[in-house]
């Protein structure tokens, strides 16, 4: 007896993909049938309503090869899985690093700004690389960032996904550019129906959310933050400001938020990121475009809870994915306060967790797609965040501060501004090095000895046992004390201090200066860096209560603390991405590979702050931090000052001064050697 | 799963209601069995409340599409689920149960019937047991199962086979379950 159509077809709704994939061959009729687009919108609305549907993406580096990783992470009966996910090599060696963005109908998108776009369908492992936009820019204007957005038009079955670009003019402007590609027609088109009516914010990177066919953003408009929000079907702009009476963002405490899919709404969690117990509350977003104090609801609070930085979404309802402070992904149920441990990690910083909910869904082919790359689909639903940072933009058309346009900052933007604000740091298109990552690679493998002596003595070291405050200040005197010194000398200065009791700002402000010197002896210039210390306790007792100041400027009104060391206490006193870190090793090690140049040409920097600007034009923010040990220890070893180690180094092959700087065996070494050799 | 008996036992109870639970009605299957049922079982099935409505309900209803066994597996269905006092968690139960014994050629013929009495619940419920019994099933299982003859060339097939390998993985054996 056969069944008649409409039941078959209900029943394959239930079918998760794989069986459909199979199924498919099973005639033609069926075949049709589940390539239907209305056939695959119902089967993803039936799969993603199902209990355990739920996955959960996570882009990462693997903690051996280094590899860039997307696991999925699902429900397996009572238990949660995780497995990697094959990603096509050309993926991986396009994408050095992949954003995942959505999901949308079971689609993720894969981006590595800029104009790398792929859209990609994890449940029928199929992926389609978008075409390049070949839509002109705004004329004498360069594209400095941009944000991405996918959804799907349910009415016309379209798949869609949006940029938005913000380009600097040469007469310092900044203009947005909107582009939307459409997957029916496999094409870009420029928005310009709507202007974009808030800045999104630098960290939105953890705030992106799809929901009732809307993209949103975490986002600022002029003063107030708001959720940006683009309806993907009628394809509007809307802002929804953010509930009254939270937490003023950044502060002492370094307040912050994330805006995360729960359910069916949007949820935004505020926190403070400084708290060593932290307590997360919960709002629910109830309708998108309602004015701030109607449209959310209060929910309850997770925490406080310790051993954890940041909520990457919600699992299962109820329970929420959180990074540990040792940065594994734990799970945390809070109707029994059990945590889990998924036994997922990333590489220091690099664990760039993914979030969200993932529905399998079918595929759907793509008209004209030919070759095999192309071959793709869409239809799966992901949600995925990085640490990656990102930029703000303005409006519309807006004078932009001088030292963010020519990256010469003669006054360090305060951090409040820098962080949350305008970013100058998204790399532009023509400055990446071939093969950087290959590179960073290959010496993190030759690294991985962990023998320099950086890795045990460096300052970002300093004081790792200690309670957050004392950290910080142990951290802020061991980069004051870092400077003409080498590592096992300031080690051995901060070993000392700290047996004595004497580092902490009261302990250090009691402290006679003569006795610091002692202490601190054979470090550079030891006496005027416990005059130094002696007044930096001071300021710290008097301004930040014992703690050390929270943003550059407040850094750098310290004395003794330049430019560099400031961005160091910034990145490992306060896990703050402030800019690179560039001392003599990052600096003679960038020039070395060819990786930086003074603005507009090809000469090596001639500063270490020259080379930050450069290397900041195109270094991805998540290795801002890791490189800084990564290339000190690199330089202590074997790409030394004088003589580098080329016969043992195994990325000499894309080293444009390999071999150029070993001199012959019975020269001198010359102490010009830095600053003066050409390396080309 | 909102309750059907809106009104609890014993208080305010809606003397419509309290007629259809007396009132019986007659079922006939195709093979000729007749079936007794009360009024507010069988309106669970939405063809046969409107045929109620309609006033087409006089004496026995036929149901020409439905053989005796089937009918007899149905009628426990709404009886089950027309019961006073039967909570949604008893419903859930007593549905897993009921589906989770029987052959796919039955589960079919409960498909049908439920289709043409528009029985939303049961409908649910066996689709669902289909479609877990058919999912790690290889495509010449499907085609048994269904009565389905392949229209594909064996090239067509064995090109799709490769194209999508891993979807081939981890099939279970034809035998059913």
């Amino acid at each position: 007896m056969n069944l008649p159509e409409d039941v078959t077809i209900e029943i394959l709704t239930r079918l998760p993909v794989r069986s459909l994939i199979r199924f498919k061959c099973v005639c033609k009729s069926w075949n049709l049938h589940l390539k239907n687009p209305t056939f695959i919108s119902k089967h993803h609305q039936t799969i993603s309503h199902k209990d355990g549907s739920e996955v959960l993406l996570l882009s990462r580096r693997d903690t051996i090869t280094n590899k860039r990783v997307v696991s999925m992470l699902r429900h397996d009966g009572n238990d949660t899985n995780l497995a990697d996910q094959d990603l096509p090599t050309f993926l991986n060696d396009m994408f050095g690093h992949v954003r995942l963005i959505g999901p949308c109908q079971g689609v993720v998108c894969l981006f590595g700004f800029p104009d790398h776009i792929a859209l990609w369908n994890p449940s029928i492992r199929d992926f389609k690389k978008l075409p390049l936009s070949q839509l002109p820019r705004p004329p004498n204007a360069k594209v400095r960032g941009g944000d991405l957005g996918v959804g799907f038009d349910p009415k016309t079955h379209d798949f869609k996904v949006m940029q938005i670009l913000f380009c600097v003019s040469s007469d310092c402007r900044l203009v947005y550019q909107v582009e939307i590609y459409s997957s029916k027609t496999n094409t870009w088109r420029k928005y310009d129906k709507d202007v974009v009516p808030a800045n999104i914010m630098y960290y939105n990177i953890w705030s992106t959310v799809y929901k009732n066919d809307n993209f949103c953003w975490w986002a600022q408009d002029k003063d107030v933050e708001v959720i940006l929000s683009f309806d993907m079907s009628r394809e509007t702009f809307q802002t929804t400001p953010l509930p009254s009476g939270i937490d003023v963002l950044g502060g002492q405490h370094r307040i912050t938020r994330a805006i995360l899919p729960l359910k069916d709404s949007i949820a935004l969690i505020v926190y403070h990121l400084q708290e060593v117990e932290k307590v997360f509350n919960i709002w629910i977003l109830n309708e998108l475009g309602g004015n701030g104090g109607e449209c959310w609801s209060r929910a309850a609070s997770i925490g406080p809870l310790s051993g954890v930085e940041r909520p990457l979404g919600f699992w299962n309802n109820n329970e929420i994915v959180l990074e540990s402070s040792s940065r594994e992904l734990v799970l945390y149920n809070p109707m029994n306060q059990e945590f889990k441990n998924l036994g997922v990690y990333g590489k220091r910083d690099r664990l760039s967790s993914a979030k969200g909910e993932i529905n399998p869904s079918l595929e759907t082919k793509n008209p004209g797609s030919e070759t095999e790359t192309d071959d793709c689909s869409k239809k799966l639903r992901v949600f995925v965040r990085k640490k990656r940072a990102k930029k703000t933009v303005q409006t519309t058309v807006e004078e932009v501060k001088d030292e963010i346009l020519d990256q010469k900052p003669r006054s360090l933007p305060e951090i409040e501004d820098f962080a949350y604000g305008k970013d100058s740091s998204f790399p532009p298109l023509l400055h990446t090095p071939a093969n950087w990552e290959k590179v960073l690679e290959g010496i993190r493998t030759m690294r991985s000895s962990e023998n320099a002596p950086v890795d045990s003595m460096g300052c970002e070291k300093a004081g790792s046992s200690l309670p957050p405050k004392e950290r910080r200040f142990a951290v802020l005197v061991s980069s004051l004390l870092s400077s003409q010194t080498k590592d096992h000398v300031t080690h051995g200065a901060i070993q000392r201090l700290l047996q004595n009791n004497l580092l902490t700002a009261e302990a250090i402000d009691k402290a006679d200066e003569g006795t610091i010197k002692d202490l601190i002896y054979p470090v550079g210039f030891y006496s005027r860096k416990a005059s130094n210390m002696k007044k930096i306790a001071k300021v710290c007792l008097s301004k930040y209560d014992g703690d050390i100041p929270s943003t550059l400027e407040g850094l750098l009104q310290l004395p003794g603390i330049g430019p560099k060391m400031a961005h160091l206490v910034m990145n490992v006193g306060w896990d703050n991405v402030q800019g690179i870190c560039v001392d003599t090793h990052v600096h003679r090690i960038s020039n070395r590979l060819g990786w930086v140049s003074r603005p507009g040409t090809k000469q090596r920097t001639s500063t270490p702050e020259e080379t930050r600007e450069s290397l900041q034009l195109w270094l991805p923010k998540e290795e801002w931090v890791p490189i800084n040990p990564l290339l000190v220890g690199f330089g202590q070893t074997i790409c030394t000052p004088l003589r580098p180690r080329c016969g043992i180094c195994t990325i000499s092959e894309f080293c444009p001064s390999a071999f150029k700087e070993t001199p012959s065996p019975s020269s001198t070494p010359k102490k010009s050697h830095l600053n003066k050799r050409s390396l080309l | 799963m909102a309750r059907k008996n809106r009104n609890p036992v014993g208080k305010n109870v809606d003397p419509e209601a309290q007629k259809k639970k007396t009132r019986t009605l007659t079922l006939k299957s195709s093979d000729g069995q007749e079936f007794s049922i009360s009024e507010s079982a069988a309106v669970l099935s939405i063809a046969i409340e409107n045929m109620v409505e309609d006033d087409c309900a006089g004496g026995v209803i036929p149901l020409p599409l439905v053989d005796g066994g089937t009918l007899a597996r149905v009628i426990t269905y709404l009886n089950k689920h027309a019961e006073d006092g039967a909570s949604d968690e008893e419903k859930r139960k007593f549905d897993e149960e009921f589906v989770s014994g029987m052959e796919m050629g039955v589960l079919f013929d409960v498909v049908l019937a439920a289709n043409y009495l528009d029985i939303r619940g049961l409908l649910r419920e066996v689709r669902r047991r289909i479609a877990d019994r058919m999912k790690n099933k290889s495509v010449e299982w499907v085609r048994k199962t269904f009565h389905i003859e392949s229209d594909f060339t064996p090239e067509e097939e064995e090109q799709m086979k490769k194209e999508f390998a891993w979807a081939w993985e981890g099939v279970d054996s034809d035998v059913d379950d």
